[in-house]
């Protein structure tokens, strides 16, 4: 049977399921990530809901942040690209 | 020196290469775990990790886009719903397809070739309709008054012109039929499943050539479609923690950026230049795939190397463009004729 390219997404979803996940050296790195963000106690569909809703919750926060950002000072970068 | 147990030098690397995919993706609606998921995959993280954390990024990065192509009237949310459910099916079909082909022993070799071919065809016919201009072109303006018969593809015309009832409204000032738009979608979706990928690169196309939407409501749609195409992949990564908040954060710090310029410069760069910067994407993405596949072919394990190289620089050559372009028109238009969005 060939093989799929690496790229394939549907490949590596299939072998999400049907293999183990081996997170190899990254695997300390991704503990003590989840560990920063208070993530330890959680597993399954719950770990999933809170890395997806800090994702989230970061995107609208930087959304917002860089939304403020642009409304102070988007008059005096685009002034400034204008050469004005 | 470290920030939250990772290298401050790796946030930083991670930042600004989500600033670089952040304008791609503002701008094209494409192109978050075609860069990412390589990038990761050469950098050494396993494959799912790579794979969940770029699907991650993407979602993010998708909401961060999309609310701004909203706040720019750029999201139709009718036809991103009926696109989302055209592109359920095509994708559960594709991959039936795909099986078959695991089962005959050839689907390594059809998928590459096809994906190889794909890349190469829809960047060489969108660079080719820009570089000749006039026919084919769709205005980059998304005010209905504005919209004429001329400015819509030939494909898209006819399409149009099948009387198919439902007929609904689609932003930009006309009507097509929904059975078109769920074919149009189920089409792109089969594709997309067959090939495995996340299929921005044909979405985005096929919504301006086929369905005759323009350019900047093409790109604004596609990203709302992608929020819950990367939300639902991510999350299925996540359930085994193969998510990565160590890459996610940083990367998405910097996209979140990104994706504001990329989407303020599709109000300021000119129509055909952006069909032209995305074939020029496309074209570079199907050599830098073909030399990967010529390395595993060969045994050549540094072609992946040169592959990602192509990638990223791809990737620079046409964000550094897309900013210099916006710049130029800043430069050429008055403060009295500024356009609706200026990031």
């Amino acid at each position: 049977m060939g093989s799929l390219p690496e790229y394939s997404l549907a490949v590596l979803l299939q072998n999400h399921y049907t293999h183990p996940p081996d997170r190899g050296w990254c695997e300390d790195s991704m503990v003590s990530t989840i560990l920063q963000f208070g993530l330890d106690g959680l597993s399954g569909t719950a770990l999933a809901a809170a890395l997806i809703g800090l994702v989230l919750v970061e995107a609208i926060v930087l959304y917002v942040g860089y939304g403020f950002l642009e409304s102070t000072l988007g008059k005096r970068v685009t002034d400034l690209l204008r050469g004005l | 020196m470290e920030l939250l147990g990772v290298a401050v030098e790796l946030l930083a690397m991670f930042t600004g290469f989500g600033l670089l995919i952040g304008i791609l993706f503002g701008f094209f609606g494409m192109g978050g775990s075609f860069l990412v998921t390589p990038a990761l995959l050469v950098m050494g993280y396993e494959p799912n990790v790579a794979v969940g954390s770029g699907l991650a990024f993407v979602f993010g990065t998708s909401v961060i886009a999309t609310l701004k192509h909203r706040d720019l009237g750029q999201v139709d949310y009718k036809l991103g719903v009926l696109m989302i459910a055209g592109t359920t099916g095509g994708i559960e079909v594709g991959k039936i397809g795909l099986e078959y082909l695991q089962h005959i022993g050839l689907a390594g070799s059809v998928v590459s070739v096809a994906y190889i071919g794909l890349l190469g065809a829809i960047g060489a016919f969108v660079t080719y309709t820009a570089l000749k201009g006039g026919d084919g072109g769709i205005s980059h303006d998304v005010e209905e008054d504005d919209e004429g018969a001329d400015d819509i593809p030939p494909i898209a015309q006819k399409i149009q012109s099948y009387n198919v009832p439902p007929m609904i409204s689609i932003r930009g000032g006309f009507t097509v039929s929904l059975w078109m738009v769920l074919a149009v979608a189920f089409a792109t979706g089969l594709l997309s499943g067959f090939l495995g990928v996340g299929g921005g690169f044909i979405r985005m196309p096929a919504l301006f050539y086929l369905v005759g939407v323009p350019v900047p409501v093409a790109v604004g749609t596609d990203l709302f479609e992608i929020v819950f195409s990367g939300g639902i992949g991510s999350f299925l990564y996540a359930q085994s923690g193969a998510v990565d908040l160590s890459i996610v954060v940083p990367l998405l710090a910097g996209s979140a950026l990104g994706a504001r310029i990329g989407a303020g410069a599709t109000n300021l760069v000119d129509e055909d230049d952006i069909k032209v910067y995305f074939g020029v994407m496309l074209l570079l993405g199907a050599v830098a795939v073909a030399v990967r596949e010529a390395g595993n072919f060969l045994g050549v394990p540094s072609l992946d190397l040169v592959s990602l190289a192509i990638i990223l620089g791809a990737a620079l050559l046409v964000s550094g463009a897309v900013v210099v372009s916006s710049v130029r028109t800043l430069r050429e238009s008055s403060p009295t004729t500024e356009p609706s969005t200026a990031d």
